[in-house]
């Protein structure tokens, strides 16, 4: 079965951006437009990796990685935030709510699909 | 005093009744010593009673000089309660006058805080709505490079076909691999196609979203205008106060009147800015419906090749020679399409800061207008620390702002320890 990664951001061509970039690598990629959607697919559903962006309507990044956090079957689900915000101390926030990575948009297609094998390694 | 008056009364009273014996002595001893005796007598009486006169004399004068006294107290004590009364009555009247130049302070505190907090917000709006501006030509321009190039490609591949069609129809020898292969290769570019179509949709949504966003701001910046004009408003109820207050309220009028005259200007520049806004919507509106079309002009290029390409197949027949020369070009077309496809998906993702930029740009008005109603409808409530204007723009900001791009609209304007760019992160991955 091919890994299931979770990708939440409100811009469709970021989503679709992501989706082109990890097409040949051939994972299941499922989406959601802001935070309550992607807390409520990550409830429900398992992911191998979630992607998350930060300004979003309806719930942000932040809490949305607060939510998944804890939850049981999330704890050590690797969480990488995808976004435009490149200030440290928000990023350290990110951190401190337990993501494992924070990558500032635009990504390269590339690394990104390296980040992805190492994450789902993990 | 009295007891001294009692005791020449006694020595009077001694005296005489000394006098009468001796009187008596005199008349029944007929002796001339008792008579000059009595005599002597009659003397000290008198230098008594002319002592005594003197004394009751002073006494009388004193008792005088203290009824004077008293009754000059009396008047004093009457004055000291009518100043004092006077003295409560003015410091009274002083506390009235000390209130009203605090209330008046206080409206004119909060009306230059509403003009100074509109002043800034606006500067920093204005600020970034050009960078926003200058970003979305920079991703218009900038994509319209790759579509003209995929474009051309989807030309060149068109003409390639044509090429490959009429080799075909020539009726050379069997190459059938050659064919599969140019097939496969076409169909490698055929899947750019779907993704052009797919991204055409997706990013068609965005770029709505943006245009949508422009004529939003536009309409922002009437609210602009609106907190113009509620400073002003605020000018005019100090005015107001400040008349009624009279004489004292002279340098308030004066205030009033700059404050007046300092939202009529910023009522010109806001309507500056709805100029600027309404350019920039018109020239964005143009940019982009132009990209629309060449978007689609490349579409139709690639859907042509297709169609042209289902043709080929459909009438090939087995006989091809010398296409080794086609089957290179299409793998080069595809190849580089690839390329500029990659390059185009990394500047379309520019749009999300845009989109970013003009929400905050929106709830920065909307932050500040929130702000200086509040002050206007409390204003009583309020005091006014010095430093307020500033910390409250410096909220506004720093929980607004999130891109590098609004942080470098604002570095020129004068808000200290906002944001250093050792707060950014450098490169686009980090792990923790
Ligand atoms: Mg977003």
């Amino acid at each position: 079965m091919n890994s299931r990664i979770l990708s939440i951001d409100d811009s469709p061509t970021m989503r679709m951006l992501i989706r082109k970039a990890l097409k040949e690598d051939e994972y299941e990629i499922i989406e959601a437009e802001n935070g309550q959607e992607g807390l409520d697919l990550a409830q429900h559903e398992e992911f191998s990796l979630i992607f998350v962006d930060v300004n979003m309507p309806i719930m942000d990044g932040f809490s949305c990685v607060e939510g998944i956090r804890a939850m049981s079957q999330n704890r050590e689900t690797p969480i990488v935030f995808l976004t435009t915000v490149n200030s440290k101390d928000k990023m350290e926030k990110g951190k401190t709510l337990g993501a494992n990575g924070w990558i500032v948009k635009p990504f390269e297609p590339e690394p990104l699909r390296k980040l992805v094998k190492v994450m789902i390694k993990k | 005093m009295k007891s001294r008056k009692n005791y020449f009364l006694l020595s009077l009273s001694l005296l005489t009744a000394t006098l009468v014996i001796f009187n008596i002595l005199a008349f029944f001893i007929s002796s001339s010593v008792f008579l000059s005796l009595s005599m002597t007598s009659i003397s000290f009486i008198l230098v008594n009673i002319i002592f005594l006169y003197r004394q009751d004399f002073r006494y009388r004068i004193e008792a005088l000089e203290k009824v004077k006294l008293e009754e000059s107290m009396r008047q004093l004590e009457d004055e000291l309660k009518i100043l004092s009364i006077k003295n409560s009555e003015m410091d009274d009247a002083l506390q009235i006058d000390l209130d009203e130049k605090q209330d008046f302070n206080r409206i004119f505190n909060h009306a230059i805080y509403a003009y100074e907090l509109f002043e800034k917000g606006k500067i920093v709006f204005d600020k970034l709505i050009k960078v926003i501006a200058q970003k979305t030509e920079e991703v218009m321009f900038d994509i319209s490079d790759e579509i003209d190039q995929l474009s051309s490609n989807g030309e060149k591949l068109e003409d390639n076909i044509e090429r490959f069609l009429k080799k075909v129809s020539k009726g050379d020898d069997s190459l059938e691999d050659a064919i599969k292969s140019l097939k496969s290769e076409v169909r490698e570019v055929m899947s750019i196609d779907d993704i052009f179509k797919d991204l055409e949709t997706h990013y068609n949504k965005d770029m709505n979203k943006i245009s949508k966003s422009i004529h939003d701001i536009k309409d922002y910046s009437e609210n602009i205008s609106d907190i113009a004009d509620k400073s002003g408003l605020l000018a005019i109820n100090a005015s107001i106060e400040a008349t009624r207050a009279g004489a004292a309220g002279k340098g308030f009028f004066v205030i009033a009147n700059e404050m007046q005259e300092l939202s009529k200007i910023s009522k010109s520049t806001s309507e500056k800015i709805y100029e600027m806004m309404e350019e920039i919507a018109k020239m964005i509106d143009f940019s982009y419906e132009n990209q629309r079309a060449s978007i689609s002009n490349v579409v139709n290029h690639l859907d042509n090749s297709k169609a042209v390409l289902e043709r080929v197949s459909d009438s090939l027949t087995v006989k091809i020679e010398g296409m080794d020369h086609e089957i290179d070009d299409a793998r080069d077309i595809s190849r580089e399409m690839k390329e500029i496809l990659d390059l185009a998906l990394m500047k379309m993702q520019m749009q999300d800061p845009i989109t970013q930029m003009m929400a905050h740009s929106q709830l920065l008005i909307d932050e500040i207008n929130k702000k200086i109603t509040d002050r206007i409808s409390n204003i009583k409530d309020y005091s006014l620390p010095e430093d307020e204007i500033f910390s409250d723009i410096k909220n506004i900001i720093s929980n607004l702002f999130t891109i590098q791009d609004e942080w470098d609209a604002i570095k020129t304007l004068d808000i200290p320890q906002l944001h250093s760019d050792d707060d950014v992160i450098e490169g686009g991955i980090e792990l923790f």
